[in-house]
């Protein structure tokens, strides 16, 4: 099932966003003003099996500027996995879960191999309607 | 011979080099989790790069052999799957026990759980945490 | 190629410094637990340039062990934390 270089190239990918994640957070520590936004998105998961999960957790932990706060189990039914993850150097919240489900996807790729559903449009319009609600 | 020292100079010295920078962004830092956030970077750049100089160094004065480059793999790996791991462990422990979130934190999903907007009601996602946390620990801001 | 190693020494000798001091003056528990990782592993830092200065064979053992088990301490911090609730 799983796709051992499609995984390789993940892991390739995931050290070079460490690199840039990295380069990102020192330029910002040198700016005077305004180091950090941070913010703690809710990001309901496609994942689904334990490994899956324990992976695109650990992903986004090590990459600099995310990290995993808390995890929420799904039920059986309809209601994913909901991982809620500190986000430091995004723009806005619609950007930091972009990135996000762009990891997802190519983890999932790799280890399913074929690509995953696509992520479901009410979430993504969610988060961009309480964000325009908010700076209203 | 020369490159090779080359080499060794620049990860050793990016590696502590990272380290400091960590150190210094606990200052810029404003809570505890945005602490653990910005300790990634040390942990999993700056510690391989130092083992990899490190590796070089061994290979440069004691030649090659299996054994060194099967723990140097696996020391490789075990910093950034650790650090992983151990950041997420103590950044759970860190909201578990209710520590104060930055009042910048905005939007605090772990306050105000995300609605998807066209119907598709999704129960209720943060009925775990909710539970686990008692009264909450980002009502509280510093 | 020493003063490398003698440079190196003194920057993360700088970053255990700084993170002293950042938890004499940091408040919650949370952000001592991870300034203690960082000394942690800056104090591994430290020990593998001493160990490449007088030229130790076992340095990557050294390292290696430490990689592996520093995750004790963190787990251990982060147990305290909870006061044992997992």
């Amino acid at each position: 099932m799983i796709d051992p270089l499609r995984l390789l190239g993940y892991f390739l990918w995931i050290f070079k966003e460490i690199v840039s994640g990295t380069l990102s957070m020192t330029t910002s520590l040198f700016t005077p003003h305004g180091y950090s936004r941070p913010m703690i998105v809710q990001v309901p998961l496609r994942c689904t099996t334990d490994l899956e999960i324990t992976m695109f957790a650990s992903s986004i932990t090590i990459t600099p500027g995310t990290l995993v706060v808390a995890i929420a189990a799904g039920d059986e039914a309809d209601d994913p996995p909901t991982l809620f993850v500190h986000v430091l150097f995004a723009d806005s919240e619609a950007d930091a879960l972009d990135g996000l489900y762009d990891m997802e996807t190519r983890l999932l790729t790799a280890m399913r191999r074929r690509p995953p559903k696509p992520v479901a449009d009410a979430i993504l319009r969610g988060a961009q309607g309480t964000q325009e609600g908010e700076t209203a | 011979m020369l490159i090779v020292d080359v080499l060794i100079a620049v990860f050793v010295l990016t590696g502590a080099l990272l380290m400091v920078t960590s150190a210094l962004a606990m200052f810029r830092a404003k809570d505890a989790l945005s602490r653990i956030n910005v300790f990634s970077p040390a942990t999993g750049l700056g510690m391989p790069l130092v083992l990899l100089g490190c590796y070089i160094y061994t290979l440069q004065h004691e030649g090659f052999s299996v054994y060194r480059l099967l723990i140097a793999i696996v020391g490789f790996l075990s910093f950034i799957i650790v650090s992983s791991i151990a950041s997420n462990t103590l950044s759970r422990s860190t909201v578990l026990v209710g520590s104060p979130v930055h009042r910048y934190t905005r939007p605090n999903r772990l306050v105000e759980p995300l609605v998807p907007v066209d119907g598709g009601e999704t129960g209720d996602p943060t009925a775990e945490t909710e539970t686990a946390h008692g009264d909450g620990p980002a009502q509280r801001s510093v | 190629m020493s003063i490398v190693f003698w440079i190196a020494i003194c920057l993360f000798a700088v970053a255990i410094a700084i993170a002293l001091a950042r938890v004499a003056t940091a408040k919650d528990l949370g952000s001592r637990a991870i300034i203690g990782d960082l000394v942690y592993f800056a104090a591994v830092g430290i020990l593998t340039m001493i160990a490449m200065l007088v030229d130790l064979t076992i340095m990557l053992d050294v390292i290696f062990l430490a990689s592996l088990l520093g995750i004790l301490s963190t787990i251990a911090l982060s147990r305290i934390l909870t006061r044992g609730y997992r």
